[in-house]
């Protein structure tokens, strides 16, 4: 059964996560019960919940350009002539009189996102219009900062979709440019 | 130029402005913003200079004058370079 909580969450600076307390106050807002990612998942939930759980919304999440580094495999021409993958702002450290670049390649920071050909995120039975919900878990790959991806998200539900809010990444992603002392 | 780098804020010359150590780990939005343009903070009620709206030869001055005043610097500001 999905409960209605009230949900207050600590922000664990750089986790990409939410802190509702400095947002908002505490705010009431229902929690989705999962996120899925492959058709095993979804059978077993049936299974489990004897199909209390008929609502769902299906997302083909994409890479985020944003997201998307390179890196590049150094070896050490001297002793101990070590093989070594090197991120771009490291590069100024790997000096051509010990250092020779072999091969450059584009990596992404959730492997996960680039085989994945769909999600879906369940919802309550009573899910009303506009209703704003919790999403613990996301698909989708919300670029914060860095290397960073937004975990979890406050969304609207349309009837078809939903609709995140994005003023609350936009906290996580003004903060880390803030330092005070 | 300043450069902050490890929690640390220094001048051109490479000597140290500031150290940034709140024992509360205060974030910005711990701050409220007052009427001058610099910040309150809400747990212990002190000022904080809200260098973003400074120069650097007057975050210099400031700093060299009241070494213990509490600052909230924007890592976007021109004058100052992150180093890593």
């Amino acid at each position: 059964m999905i409960r209605k909580r009230l949900l207050e969450l600590r922000d664990f600076a750089g986790s990409g996560r939410i802190d509702l307390c400095s947002i908002n106050g505490v705010i009431d807002v229902r929690e989705l019960p999962k996120a899925l990612t492959c058709l095993d998942e979804y059978h077993l939930i049936i299974a489990s919940m004897a199909n209390r759980i008929k609502n769902f919304v299906i997302v083909y999440p994409q890479p985020n350009p944003a997201l998307f580094y390179e890196q590049s495999l150094f070896r050490e021409i001297v002793e101990p002539n070590r093989l070594m993958w090197v991120k771009e702002h490291d590069y100024k450290y790997k000096t051509p009189d010990r250092w020779e670049k072999l091969a450059t390649k584009q990596f992404y920071v959730r492997p996960r996102t680039l085989g994945l050909v769909w999600g879906a995120y369940l919802l309550p039975d009573d899910i009303q219009i506009g209703e704003r919900v919790y999403v613990e878990e996301l698909i989708e790959d919300v670029h914060l900062h860095g290397n960073t991806l937004a975990t979890d998200g406050i969304a609207v539900w349309t009837g078809d979709s939903l609709e995140f809010e994005e003023e609350h990444w936009d906290k996580l992603r003004e903060r880390k440019y803030w330092k005070v002392g | 130029m300043l450069n902050y780098k490890d929690e640390t804020l220094y001048d051109s010359e490479g000597a140290i402005l500031k150290a940034l150590s709140c024992p509360l780990k205060l974030s910005r939005d711990d701050l409220q913003m007052r009427s001058d343009g610099n910040f309150d903070c809400s747990s212990c009620h002190r000022k904080i200079l809200n260098t973003s709206v400074l120069t650097e030869a007057e975050i210099v001055s400031e700093l060299r004058s009241n070494p213990d005043q509490c600052i909230a610097i924007d890592l976007r500001h021109p004058a100052i370079e992150v180093v890593e």
